[in-house]
């Protein structure tokens, strides 16, 4: 099949030629000697937040001023502010779920040795953050990007759990039998999200 | 692949010789900008992502050991890149608008025909960017997990269902509709 996405189709594409020759701005830069820093993400994304919060409390205060353009007006500023505060409370959860990565990846999950009940559980919570991941990269809505993060973040904070549990068991009795560990309890999606982390 | 660059035309840019540093801007511009417009999938930010690339690459170069100065330089654009995506995934109004200029763009309406470029450009940003790490600059499953702070099993299933999409979307494709085709063609 010819049509078939595979990786060499992909390779195969042509190179592209930047519209414009950025070769005087880089010498620029590069004599002014400054390099570009690494922006903060959650910071910038928080500061924004505020100052277009702060925008916004002043622009209503002084009036309907805000510029004509049709996709904020059919928004409207309350729209506006409640948008600013999800992609705050957006970053707060990206930001939990990458130290809870961290945290995971710290336990080297694939060298620890797992009972079979626990293997399961710790499949399913992958493919359940799998299908998450999936759904985060197709959505631009931060409402639902929001409770996607809040999903996958449970599932996350599980995932951990089951690690911390799994080490735990093998450091304090290595042949113990699987089957008197404790009960890990898996909890429904949003009610999970909205009890395993505080914002 | 590029060759590597010698080690003189890397110490002079190390001393500031704004020769060697076109020289080797010109000869790595394209595949920094390819790599960066395919993951950012926007022309304002591929460019943005060039210039910081080279400006940050010129300014460090003394901290390049090894023999693959491609490789390095990409592992810098890629962040750079990547740092982009994150910005425009928080402007989704943005990234809306972006989508539908490409719709647009690689979608003629009287031909609905969709090659591999528009079908990967249809992509979600997110997937876009990891099917172009894995299937054409080599990146593991393990690295783009780390790069975007997931889970391996995430890159793999981008991977694998933006294949499953994108197989979908070529076979939609007619292949011959004398109807609907071009009449200056």
């Amino acid at each position: 099949m010819s049509q078939q996405p595979d990786n060499l189709r992909l390779r195969e594409l042509p190179p592209l030629t930047p519209p414009r020759d950025v070769l005087p701005a880089v010498l620029a830069g590069t004599r002014a000697g400054n390099p570009p820093a690494t922006p903060h993400w959650p910071l910038l994304a928080a500061a924004a937040a505020a100052i277009l919060a702060i925008g916004l409390v002043w622009t209503m205060r002084s009036g309907p001023q805000l510029d004509a353009d049709p996709m904020t007006d059919a928004a409207g500023p309350a729209m506006v502010s409640t948008e600013s505060e999800t992609v705050r409370a957006l970053d707060d959860w990206i930001e939990y779920s990458q130290q809870l990565e961290s945290q995971l990846r710290a336990l080297q999950p694939e060298s620890t040795v797992l009972h079979g009940h626990r293997a399961a559980a710790i499949n399913l919570l992958q493919e359940e953050m799998a299908l998450i991941d999936f759904a985060l990269a197709q959505t631009t809505q931060p409402d639902e990007s929001l409770l996607l993060w809040q999903a996958r973040t449970a599932r996350l904070n599980d995932l951990v759990a089951v690690h911390v549990a799994s080490a735990n068991a093998l450091s304090l009795d290595a042949d113990r039998d699987p089957g008197l560990d404790p009960v890990i309890t898996l909890q429904p999606p949003l009610a999970a999200a909205a009890v395993s982390v505080q914002l | 692949m590029t060759e590597n660059p010698d080690s003189q035309t890397l110490a002079a840019i190390a001393k500031g010789c704004e020769k060697a540093s076109t020289e080797i801007f010109r000869r790595y511009e394209r595949q920094v900008y390819t790599l960066a417009q395919r993951i950012c999938h926007n022309e304002a930010d591929a460019l943005d992502v060039l210039q910081d690339t080279f400006v940050l690459a010129f300014a460090k170069v003394e901290q390049f050991r090894g023999d693959h100065f491609w490789a390095w330089l990409k592992k810098i654009a890629v962040n750079q890149a990547l740092t982009r995506l994150r910005k425009q995934r928080r402007g989704p109004l943005l990234v809306a608008l972006d989508a539908a200029r490409n719709l647009v763009g690689t979608t003629p309406s009287a031909a609905p025909q969709m090659d591999l470029n528009a079908a990967f450009a249809r992509l979600a940003p997110d997937t876009r960017a990891v099917v172009w790490l894995y299937d054409v600059e080599g990146y593991s499953h393990k690295e783009i997990a780390e790069l975007f702070g997931r889970t391996v099993s995430f890159s793999k299933t981008q991977v694998s269902r933006a294949h499953q999409q994108m197989r979908g979307w070529l076979a939609d494709t007619p292949q011959e509709q004398p109807c609907l085709s071009n009449p200056t063609t």
